[in-house]
């Protein structure tokens, strides 16, 4: 029975704080839907037809959807790109298109100044006639057309490996013709000029001086005015924290002296044991994504041979990368659901029935969509699997798998969600919606939520728009609301160990809610800065997005403090702490938060450095050392966390989480410092000096001290992997071998009673 | 020019790891510090300093208190530095202490990446002005090194085992009250 509204527990914190944490969230989500009809209205348009000047009909509307399709069913996004997204060996296929298109109408005008003036202003023309629906190709680019089709046959019809894709990867004339029709209008909205603007649909990216192409005014502005937010906003936020900074953060006194219970005296529920089996996937999953991260990794190094292997046979770099992406996605977020079912009894006392056999379920499904979804992509990529096949083919980059899969999980995730719902009920009705209980099963709630809007970016739709759905997806997941969770998460892990006050974890959560919406949401459009978007992304996204390092500087001041938790307790605790390694990974959370997502996120964050950097190795540095290091840190805390329980205590391998943690940190600063970084560096300078199609260039990337670089990340890769990954493993096997103490169920109602972590000892006054 | 400016690039990105391992090792000392010399009233928002007042901050400082409201303090000498009171003092009791090894872990970490860069490079051109380049980056690298290994001797991770008291304190981490 649900007890009546009336006996709801009182929110513990100020009403203010909700109803600010609202009131940034209904902003955020209000501009983004504007946001969203402006890139419906104001996107660039898909022409039914393209004629050349003599009316000969070059490619139709459908094409370029077909020939979308065609890009992305071959796991192209993820080997090169298309204005500017997608992998990073392969050319960026727009301005590869731009800059062929554009050499050859030079070369039909014969070359000379006057032929260079004429060539830019046929390519800046906008010819798109909207009333007819026909988009007019001089006769230059109409020729162009003609010889890239060629050209791009020659191309992916390559019987040999040595770019990193699979041999004869595309033969069909009619694909290789809609393909190009597709690249053919990427190239076309790049260079064409907006009506009443000018500058062209993409703010004039890629920057290609034959076309014209260079940073617009408005680049530059919003790029100072970002600049200038950020700084402002860190002012402010330092000048809060030194006035009320006692109020915020996870400071605050306790009263109470605590005893961490030993895990040997925690028995477990049936869903909780389950646990066991969703970490020993996590490690494999883990483990099998930083392989395959190697395998991408040797394409870089040296593309022609994997130690005298032809590997692009079977696994071309673009399907290494892409299970690569995939599965980084699926242990974190398997880490996440298994923590959730671990947490949720804790909070409500009891498990309900059969919350052991959902548990299985959901387990089984995650396999079922993991291996189905891999195994989907590599029939596309093999070309088994016609291109926008729901069953088979999607491969947006990130959203790779395809359609049925996407649902399939998003369902998944849903069950999971009930999962919640089932053992929080009894919780959640007697409890304001304000407290902590509820923004736990919210911002859980959100996760799945998020993930279905990216069913709105079909492999047919116009370019711009699935990108602008990719990225709901891609940044609100990683920027938005898995920050929230992850606070909610963490606050409550340590709110049942007794060493934070209720009260004190609300109020970080809170002030979470608030940060994180107010530039993470809007901040959404700093990966649509050139995807075809009108200026108004450009504009607010910049100045957004800014904002968003503003708590990355915040928690990393007041990370520590967050774990400083009652240290009082530690020390009079009669009971060893049971969460070092634990602990110490959110430590390490905190830390790649600050650095990997604040300074290297900020560092290719300004409209102007983008224009040169989007898609080159400044991305790949800024997302390994967030991706793994905010969220993969953060899945081994959670999995430590759990496995301490599911482990006798003295069998716990406490050596090995401690080589785990330093294996995976110093693995990852290696591999930042010593390669990506630097990498990045250096082709960013190639993009302003030379050229972006030159920094893009296969001739560049496999060039001198590239190559040197590479290499150079050897060692940190080893260690990482053989020294972080594989104890992490070891220990989430003995989770499974012990797989924790079983409490018993009422045998009437079938509920497990829940564990406690720890006793609270005698209240001490400490004020 | 008279080095060659891969020389230059590469010697150039050894120093900054250098300075990034020096920031990692303020971020340790940070990270060690408590400002808690004045608790916090949650009635009142203000803040209480070791002999009971409530001084308010100074402007620049937010962790010192107004140096008028510590010269007529009978505790003034001992808890306030010549700008003003200290807020800061004692180091923080572990996981404090570890997260302070472990960023100078991770700035040791970055001295080594330093060193094989240079050396690589001093292997790959070894040409005379540049090499004289290398020794002097090899220099700061070593002095670095010793610097960075020595402070994290001196951090120990200081994680408190029941009925022992976790004795070990970072002895770079606690800021020095002013010299009398
Ligand atoms: C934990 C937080 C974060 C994670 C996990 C994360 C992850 C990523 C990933 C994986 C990418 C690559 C996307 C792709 O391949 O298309 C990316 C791109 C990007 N991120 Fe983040 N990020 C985080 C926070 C931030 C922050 C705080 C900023 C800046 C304020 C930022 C700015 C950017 C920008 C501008 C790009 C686009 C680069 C490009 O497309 O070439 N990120 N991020
Ligand atoms: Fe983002």
């Amino acid at each position: 029975m649900l007890p009546g509204a009336g006996t709801r527990r009182r929110v513990l914190v100020s009403r203010r704080w909700i109803q600010a944490a609202a009131l940034v969230a209904v902003f955020g989500f209000f501009v983004m839907g504007l946001l969203a009809f402006r890139t419906y209205t104001a996107g660039p348009p898909v022409p039914r037809l393209v004629v050349s000047e003599s009316g000969q009909e070059l490619f139709t509307g459908r094409d370029v959807a077909e020939g979308q399709k065609v890009f992305l069913a071959n796991g192209l996004m993820q080997y090169g790109s298309v204005l500017g997204h997608g992998g990073y060996l392969g050319p960026d296929f727009t301005a590869d298109y731009l800059r062929r298109a554009a050499t050859a109408a030079l070369r039909a005008h014969g070359g000379g100044d006057r032929a260079r003036e004429q060539v830019r202003q046929e390519f800046r023309a906008n010819r798109y006639d909207p009333r007819t629906g026909v988009l007019t190709y001089t006769r230059a680019q109409a020729d162009a057309f003609t010889a890239l089709t060629r050209h791009y046959r020659g191309y992916f019809a390559d019987p040999r490996t040595d770019k990193g894709l699979r041999p004869n990867a595309i033969t069909d004339p009619r694909q290789i013709h809609q393909l190009t029709a597709f690249l053919s209008w990427t190239a076309w909205i790049a260079s064409a000029e907006r009506p009443g603007a000018g500058y062209s649909y993409t703010n004039n990216w890629p920057a290609e001086p034959l076309v014209g192409n260079a940073p617009t005014a408005d680049i530059v502005l919003w790029s100072v005015v970002s600049l200038v937010a950020l700084l402002v906003g860190i002012g402010a936020l330092f000048g809060a924290v030194g006035r009320w900074g006692g109020h915020l953060g996870w400071r605050g006194r306790q009263a109470e002296t605590i005893d961490f219970r030993s895990p040997d005296r925690v028995a477990l529920t049936p869903a909780q044991r389950v646990t066991a089996y969703f970490f020993l996937v996590v490690a494999l999953l883990f483990l099998a994504q930083a392989l395959l991260g190697g395998a991408t990794e040797h394409y870089r190094a040296d593309l022609t041979s994997f130690f005298g292997f032809d590997l692009a046979e079977l696994l071309p770099f673009n399907l290494a990368r892409t299970w690569h992406l995939q599965l980084s996605l699926f242990w974190v977020v398997a880490a996440f659901l298994a923590a959730g079912i671990f947490l949720a009894p804790l909070m409500a006392g009891h498990e309900p029935r059969a919350q052991g056999t959902l548990a299985w379920t959901l387990l089984a499904a995650l396999v079922v969509v993991a291996a189905g979804s891999l195994i989907a992509e590599g029939l596309s990529i093999h070309g088994f699997v016609r291109p926008g096949n729901f069953w088979g083919s999607q491969q947006f980059e990130w959203l790779d798998l395809p359609r049925v899969w996407q649902i399939l999980l998003a369902a998944g995730m849903a069950l999971w969600a009930v999962m919640m719902w089932r053992a929080l009920r009894a919780t959640l009705a007697r409890d304001s919606r304000g407290n902590l209980p509820w923004l736990f099963f919210l911002s859980g709630l959100a996760i799945p939520g998020v993930y279905a809007v990216g069913l709105l970016a079909r492999p047919g739709d116009t370019f711009t728009t699935t990108d602008f759905w990719r990225f709901w997806v891609v940044h609100l997941w990683v920027e938005d609301f898995l920050e929230l969770f992850t606070t909610a998460m963490v606050a409550y892990m340590f709110v049942q160990l007794g060493v934070v006050r209720e009260r004190v974890a609300l109020v970080v959560i809170y002030l979470d809610v608030i940060l994180y919406s107010a530039g993470g949401v809007i901040g959404t459009m700093h990966h649509v800065y050139f995807s075809g978007e009108p200026v108004e992304h450009l504009a607010l996204g910049a100045f957004f997005s800014a904002m968003e390092v503003v708590p990355l500087t915040f928690l990393t001041v007041e990370a520590w403090s967050f774990v400083q938790l009652g240290a009082r307790q530690h020390m009079e605790s009669r009971t060893p702490f049971p969460h070092r390694w634990a602990v110490m990974f959110l430590v390490a959370v905190g830390f790649w938060n600050f650095l990997g997502a604040g300074v290297f996120g900020f560092l290719i964050n300004l409209p102007i450095v983008s224009y040169y950097e989007i898609g080159t190795g400044l991305t790949a540095n800024h997302a390994h050392a967030s991706m793994m290091g905010v969220y993969g840190m953060l899945a081994v805390a959670l999995g430590l966390f759990t496995l301490r329980y599911l482990i006798p205590a003295d069998r716990w391998p406490e050596r090995w989480a401690k080589v785990s943690f330093w294996s995976l940190n110093i693995g990852l600063a290696w591999m930042c410092f010593a390669t990506l970084l630097p990498l990045g560096l250096l082709q960013l300078h190639e993009s302003v000096a030379s050229g972006y199609f030159e920094a893009r260039s296969l001739g560049y990337l496999t060039g001198d001290p590239n190559t040197l670089l590479e290499w150079l990340r050897l060692p940190g890769d080893a260690l990482f992997i053989a020294g972080g990954v594989l104890p992490f493993c070891r220990i989430a096997w003995l989770g499974v071998r012990h797989r924790g103490r079983p409490a018993a169920a009422d045998p009437a109602t079938g509920v497990t009673p829940a564990p406690r972590l720890s006793d609270i000892r005698e209240p001490v006054d400490t004020a | 020019m008279i080095f060659t400016t891969e020389a230059v690039l590469a010697y150039g990105y050894a120093a900054g790891l250098l300075v990034t391992a020096a920031g990692l090792d303020r971020m340790a000392r940070h990270v060690g510090r408590r400002p808690e010399r004045h608790r916090i009233r949650p009635d009142h928002d203000t803040r209480v300093c070791p002999a009971g007042r409530t001084p308010r901050p100074a402007d620049r400082e937010p962790h010192l208190a107004r140096p008028s409201a510590c010269v007529a303090c009978p505790g003034g000498p001992g808890c306030a530095r010549p700008g003003g009171g200290e807020i800061v003092r004692a180091p923080r009791p572990w996981p404090h202490s570890e997260a302070g090894r472990f960023h100078r872990g991770l700035a040791l970490v970055l001295v080594v990446l330093a060193a094989s860069l240079t050396l690589i490079e001093a292997v790959r051109r070894p040409a005379w002005p540049d090499l004289a380049l290398a020794a002097a980056m090899l220099t700061a690298i070593a002095v670095m090194a010793r610097w960075l290994v020595r402070r994290l001797r001196a951090t120990p991770a200081g994680f408190p085992e029941p009925g022992g008291k976790a004795t070990d304190r970072d002895r770079y981490a606690s800021v020095r009250k002013s010299r009398p």
